[in-house]
């Protein structure tokens, strides 16, 4: 008959992925019925015999829950082993999510390796006159680990990293309880050098552990990484290069690995490593982290006996997860996740800016359009590659006056200096219609004298402006660019005034920085051949092109909203564009709001299209949307979408188009 | 609940129903516990059988579990079905020692195949029909996290 008296009590945690449902509950009735014991489990307030699957299953018990396990009876310490054995274990069923401390350093995914146990340390005794010979034989796995811990951190690109723990393990190399005591200790009890090495740690990591200080208590793992170490030296274990080379791309399982395992498994090319032992601030989980490697540690020993080699398992090192051998499902979402982290990551260029990159590794430059240069920091922020279009008509508007040269020639200077060695494209003034500046007497029709036409009507203001232009083009990386520019004369007349402007400035002149032309009349996309050799690039204004294709005064609040880019006209015109800049072999940007709708970025990419700049803020969402993109996917398509005879056609033909 | 193991083989379970409900059941109680249950008959019943036919069926499956155990459970799927009550008017003579549970469900299957080693025939009765009705209960649902697919 069972004692009353004896009650033994566990808590664990469930692990597997659907919790405690009704398989598990069936195998803890099982195990419970082999007992002669009473053991009940309980969630919380609710209480089960563990003979009664149905009470377990109402126990509703998630993955995460912890379950109170308690048993009276003889054999309740066995019952309870063995059913806490059976819970921990995640019931044998291969999902398994367990939590643990993670390093905050991203994902690892891969077979699992497991580190050989480093818990049996031989111990015999050993005669009297090889008590010499053994003590010769702990000085050299002395050295061997010496050896080993030097050359850590040589030659890596995180040596700063890796030389304090260095340090740190050579210290440990030199202290009494490794040199001195355990030698004393093979001579007066005739012990073998393992054995005596071991001991004489493990006694100094006791008093260790008595301490309450932290800083003293972590020592004990490195104290216990090297006497493994030593151990390992005098054994004769596995050569070290054979046994690491299995390392490869895995993801390792140990119980506990010190700061000198972790450097030399990173040589060794594993993907990242799991502990069953160990807290956040082990040195282990730290240097991970410093080397760029995703950890996980202190997931318990019942976890790690349950897991066997070449288990597919995935570090969600932000989460502190484990998951092990996940179902398809949630091993390609989290495949997905390392995709775009590994693409962002890769894509940052050394000049700071980060480039677009299509599925298919055509690189698209992002660029920012300003109008002041307090938006330059922003523009940055979110890694524009340049300025495509600083409107420089601002600094005219809103002022009774008229900037002269020196002002102008500051602003341009404050604009490039901010901007560092990165391109940024000055647009000439275009002032006249939306942008009228009360000295300057304009008018204020779109097809009026603006732009170009008024700066040409009045050669002394536009000379002012390219004279500073020019001289502060020596402060960073300019391109000049001419809005509407209607005709080839027109063209011709600019650049009589940009070489008298040059001349005006003396013999010390700066050289003339790239010329760009905006393309947004009509009919100027028909005289790019007529004005090409006077080019450097173009730039298509999609806003502007939209309103004279369309007949659309953009300011009119009645009619802004029929502009479309999806017109059939407008796309055939950017389409013309961007196909003879190609072929002419100049550079060729989009600006203009078109540029910040994917469905036309992707369109013209195809084509040939790799610069578009816009409103900073919307750079992100664009470069986000080219990594998904396949332009060859897209250029099978984009013959549909540029015959589509109508707008509504057009649209929905864009809508349709796969992207990847 | 007592504990100890039984010194006798543990009952049979003849289960009983409409249609294939009783083979389905099985069915599904093996996929959970993942193996094949002994001493477990599900017979399932049509309109079209006559009475008699029913009652040769039953009697002979009681007839093949008696010969493995001295104890039956029979769960029929409701009370009231032809079925049940020709279970019902069988006389045994006391061997096999049979017991008659009305509305089945999987938690009580599930209950009666791991307690059946352990408890007499009357207790393990008189317990599914608690457990029967414990397993079943209601929550509002549709407010977790995860989106539905409309």
């Amino acid at each position: 008959m069972s004692n009353p008296l004896i009650v033994s009590r566990r808590q664990t945690v469930v692990v597997n992925e659907h919790g405690l449902h009704a398989r598990p509950s069936a195998a803890i009735a099982a195990e419970a019925a082999k007992h002669n014991c009473t053991v009940t489990i309980s969630n919380g307030s609710r209480d089960a015999s563990a003979l009664s699957i149905s009470a377990m299953l109402m126990l509703e018990a998630h993955r995460g829950t912890m379950l109170a396990l308690r048993s009276e009876g003889t054999g309740s310490e066995d019952a309870l082993d063995a059913i806490s054995a059976i819970i921990g274990g995640g019931f044998g069923e291969k999902h398994l999510e367990i939590s643990g401390s993670g390093n905050n350093c991203g994902l690892a995914m891969g077979p699992a390796h497991m580190q050989p146990k480093s818990r049996n340390i031989p111990c015999y005794k050993i005669a009297k006159e090889s008590a010499a010979a053994e003590k010769r034989r702990l000085s050299a796995a002395i050295r061997k680990v010496r050896a080993e811990f030097e050359k850590l951190g040589e030659g890596e690109s995180s040596e700063a990293e890796i030389m304090p723990f260095r340090t740190l393990l050579l210290t440990i190399l030199r202290d009494d309880h490794i040199t001195r005591l355990p030698k004393e200790m093979i001579s007066e009890e005739l012990v073998n050098a393992e054995w005596a090495v071991s001991t004489s740690i493990n006694q100094l990591v006791k008093q260790f552990e008595k301490n309450t200080d932290d800083l003293l208590r972590t020592r004990c793992d490195e104290y216990m990484q090297v006497m493994i170490r030593i151990v390992r030296a005098l054994g004769k274990s596995p050569r070290r290069g054979k046994r690491l080379s299995t390392v490869r791309n895995k993801v390792v399982l140990a119980d506990n690995l010190g700061p000198a395992d972790v450097v030399e498994l990173h040589r060794a090319g594993y993907r990242g490593f799991v502990t069953a032992s160990g807290g956040i601030n082990s040195h282990a989980a730290i240097l991970a982290k410093g080397l760029g490697i995703p950890a996980l540690v202190g997931i318990g020993d019942d976890i790690l006996q349950r897991i066997v080699e070449n288990d597919y398992l995935i570090i969600d090192s932000d989460n502190s997860l484990l998951l092990v051998n996940p179902e398809r499902a949630k091993r390609m979402q989290y495949q997905n996740r390392v995709k775009t982290k590994t693409r962002s990551r890769c894509l940052r260029s050394t000049h700071g800016g980060t480039r677009a990159l299509t599925r298919d590794g055509e690189r698209i430059t992002l660029m920012a359009n300003i109008d002041f240069p307090d938006e330059i920091p922003h523009a940055l922020e979110v890694g524009a590659e340049g300025i495509g279009l600083f409107r420089t008509e601002y600094l005219y508007l809103d002022r009774s006056d008229d900037p002269d040269e020196d002002e102008q020639y500051q602003h341009y200077r404050k604009v490039l200096t901010m901007m560092g060695n990165l391109p940024v494209t000055f647009r000439t003034m275009d002032l006249g219609y939306d942008k009228v500046s009360r000295k300057l007497s304009m008018s204020g029709s779109p097809l009026g004298l603006r732009a170009l036409r008024y700066c040409l009507s009045k050669p002394y203001i536009f000379k002012r402006q390219l004279r500073a232009l020019l001289r502060s083009s020596v402060h960073g990386n300019m391109q000049i660019m001419l809005p509407m520019v209607s005709a080839v004369h027109e063209l011709e007349q600019v650049l009589a005034l940009l070489a008298e402007a040059h001349r005006e400035l003396g013999p010390n002149a700066p050289e003339m920085p790239p010329l760009g032309a905006m393309i947004e009349i009509p009919g100027s996309v028909f005289i790019m051949r007529g004005m090409d050799k006077h080019l450097n690039f173009y730039s298509i204004g999609t806003n502007d092109l939209i309103q004279y294709t369309l007949a659309l005064d953009r300011s009119d609040a009645n009619i802004s909203h029929l502009a479309d880019v999806c017109h059939p006209g407008v796309l055939a015109l950017i389409g013309s564009i961007v196909k003879q800049a190609v072929e002419l072999g100049k550079p060729v940007t989009m600006c203009g709001e078109a540029a910040t709708d994917l469905r036309i970025a992707r369109l013209f990419a195809s084509m040939g299209l790799r610069s578009l700049s816009m409103i900073a803020s919307r750079i992100p969402a664009v470069r986000e949307g080219l990594h998904e993109t396949s332009l060859i996917k897209i250029s099978k398509q984009a013959g549909k979408v540029m015959s589509a005879r109508t707008t509504g056609e057009v649209c929905s033909v864009l809508g349709a188009m796969r992207i990847n | 609940m007592s504990s100890f193991p039984l010194s006798a083989p543990a009952a049979g379970i003849l289960l009983l129903s409409h249609g294939a409900l009783a083979k389905s059941m099985l069915a599904s109680t093996e996929l959970i516990l993942g193996c094949t249950l002994e001493r477990t008959v599900p017979l399932g019943f049509s309109k079209k059988e006559n009475l008699s036919a029913t009652r040769d069926r039953v009697a002979r499956a009681l007839q093949k579990l008696a010969g493995e155990s001295s104890e039956v459970l029979i769960m029929c799927d409701t009370c009231g079905a032809t079925a049940s009550r020709l279970a019902s008017e069988l006389d045994t003579g006391g061997r096999p020692n049979v017991a008659c549970v009305y509305g089945m469900n999987l938690p009580m299957l599930l209950e009666a195949v791991s307690l059946r080693n352990i408890m007499r025939l009357e207790e393990l009765a008189e317990h599914l029909c608690i457990v029967g009705r414990k397993g079943v209960f209601w929550k509002p649902a549709g407010r977790g996290t995860k989106r539905a697919l409309l």
